[in-house]
């Protein structure tokens, strides 16, 4: 009973067009004026107790490193390295736009961010070059995917601070899937540009190999430094993020030198007000964790779909369906504040790897992102490349059903989550 | 009136940036005498985490004035600008109710916590309230001009945006 007043509380709010995090304090006093009891006391203290912690900082430096590597010129080179490498071949582009993304995504931890940079970098190469541009938007978006699923994530983040889950196993776990979701594009990728010879760039030199090389190899440390330093177990999350920002401070001062005052400032702004856009909900969400708790509706939750329990690849499915149909309305921190509360004890109950499931839920709220109607990435990348949505979806979906094909995969293989998760944390 | 809520906003936003500043110093000092020289900063977990949660609570206050926080617009987008009056007036109200349970627990909180000291730096723990009481000022401010705007008529009633780049 609690449970449809929380839900039917939340979808109403949802949908009268209150901010999210709104929504969410405003479901959590509608539960709370069920049980009698609406308390400002308690209201207050979840909430500002839900902002205090230390695992939770780690976004805002993860942010701020984001930001610095953009302005400090570090994207630009990747993207020179991975034309350098790919331009070449036929339909060169798109894997220079796969490369590009991967090797963005182990960097930041932000689609939306990656999928602007790749669109501003490369869709205009790509309307010189004659491509198509519906396809060349649509992997534009589906690249940008990546970004949450390779470590560092800020959805990892979240996620791992909801469900009590070690951020540091999520973060290694997640490097697989995101290169079999890079590989299932440039399968896609590959098969379409047999289909339609696109212009090539020149063949690039040894030498000009080298020198990208040499230009963007300051970026390529940062990856092994969080990796190992997070492996190895010298830095928790937070730390790791911290010592990112800091490189990237000091390679855009010290080396690229590209960098003004104005922007630093500008870097370190954006990362606040985008921490507080995420930490709000994060605030707000414990309130509404709490009066769950208390009021026993993980418990319902359990007893409600007990006949899945016995069959966790169906009920891992069914859990993705309702993921992905709620991730095309819903941007993927909510997803997780509100979902993963929910589903977390029948997930337990049915013994889910969590770490697995943490892994999967993030990747199909992030497909949710590049799916019609409301998918959030889609539209960011159709309004730098000003193309109508509806032509971009067109585009979009060889690619977002080969990565629906990975999560499938991923559904009836979960080894393939599993194992490599313990080769990179042991 | 509008000049003096941009002053108001350029100081916020100094102050986040200073915030941000001091929080990323406090760890990356206590990072590198850790494993550089095995020692490092007792108190500075205790504070990062203190303006961590003022600068998401007064970041939120910005953001709202902006109008830039996440929301669900399938709907109110696709209302005309009649209807929308009188809806924004009845959400308006609603999250401003919001803001007087949290600024009344807060304040309940600053005072009950007032001598209750951190147990490193012995900052008193009623400043970590204290962003709640801010945050819930700061945003019935907000909506108080936005509920004016509205009643007035002055300005067409925006659709709440969200964050293009909220760290998705």
């Amino acid at each position: 009973m609690t449970a449809f007043a929380f839900l039917g509380g939340l979808g109403a709010s949802l949908l009268l067009g209150f901010p999210i995090f709104f929504a969410l304090l405003i479901a959590a006093l509608v539960m709370m004026l069920l049980m009698g009891n609406v308390n400002a006391v308690i209201l207050a203290q979840k909430f500002v107790d839900g902002a205090d912690s230390f695992p939770l900082m780690a976004i805002p430096f993860f942010l701020l490193a984001g930001e610095l590597m953009n302005a400090g010129g570090l994207s630009k080179r990747i993207v020179n390295l991975a034309m350098a490498l790919f331009g070449h071949l036929n339909g060169g582009l798109g894997f220079v736009v796969i490369g590009t993304g991967v090797l963005l995504a182990s960097l930041s931890g932000s689609a939306i961010a990656d999928a602007a940079t790749l669109t501003v970098m490369l869709l205009p190469l790509m309307r010189q070059g004659g491509y198509d541009i519906e396809r060349g938007a649509g992997l534009m978006a589906a690249t940008g995917i990546i970004a949450p699923i390779i470590p560092p994530s800020i959805g990892f983040i979240v996620l791992g601070v909801t469900a009590n889950l070690s951020i540091s196993g999520l973060f290694l776990s997640g490097i697989v899937p995101g290169f079999l979701m890079a590989l299932s594009l440039v399968v896609v990728w590959l098969s379409l540009s047999r289909r339609r010879p696109t212009a090539v760039q020149p063949r690039s030199s040894r030498g000009q190999i080298m020198r990208s090389l040499r230009a963007s190899v300051w970026a390529l440390f940062m990856p092994v430094i969080v990796v190992f330093g997070l492996k190895l177990g010298v830095f928790t999350p937070t730390e790791a993020g911290i010592v990112a920002a800091a490189y990237f401070f000091l390679v855009s001062i010290f080396v690229y030198r590209e960098i003004t005052p104005e922007q630093v400032y500008m870097s370190f702004l954006r990362a606040a007000k985008m921490t507080s856009v995420i930490m709000v909900l994060v605030a707000a969400s414990m309130v509404s964790a709490w009066l769950m708790t208390i009021a026993n509706i993980p418990g319902q939750m359990v007893t409600l779909v007990q006949p899945l329990i016995e069959h966790p690849r169906l009920l891992m499915l069914a859990i993705c369906v309702a993921v992905l149909v709620i991730g095309t309305v819903l941007d993927f921190t909510p997803a997780i504040l509100i979902l993963i509360p929910v589903l977390l004890p029948v997930v337990n109950a049915a013994g889910i790897d969590p770490i697995y499931f943490g892994v999967l839920f993030l990747m199909t709220a992030a497909i949710g992102m590049i799916t019609p109607p409301v998918g959030a990435v889609l539209n960011v990348v159709c309004g730098i490349a000003r193309i109508p949505v509806e032509r971009a979806v067109v585009g979009v979906l060889p690619f977002l059903l080969a990565e629906i094909a990975v999560l499938l995969l991923l559904i009836l293989f979960p080894a393939l989550v599993i194992v490599p998760g313990t080769w990179f944390s042991h | 009136m509008r000049s003096l809520g941009q002053i108001g906003l350029k100081i916020i936003n100094v102050g986040l940036v200073a915030g941000m500043v001091v929080m990323s110093a406090l760890v990356l000092t206590n990072v590198i005498l850790r494993y550089g020289f095995h020692s490092g900063l007792p108190f500075s977990v205790e504070i990062s985490r203190l303006i961590f949660v003022w600068i998401v609570l007064v970041g939120a206050v910005a953001v709202m004035a902006e109008g830039q926080h996440l929301a669900v617009t399938m709907l109110t987008a696709a209302l005309p600008e009649p209807a929308r009056r009188p809806l924004a007036l009845l959400t308006h109200g609603v999250m401003l109710y919001c803001c007087y349970l949290i600024a009344k627990g807060s304040y309940s909180l600053v005072l009950i916590n007032w001598n209750n000291r951190s147990p490193i730096s012995g900052v008193s723990v009623g400043f970590l309230y204290g962003a709640g009481l801010f945050f819930a000022l700061g945003c019935a401010l907000v909506l108080l001009v936005g509920i004016f705007n509205v009643l007035t008529g002055r300005e067409p009633v925006p659709v709440q945006q969200g964050m293009e780049e909220a760290g998705q």
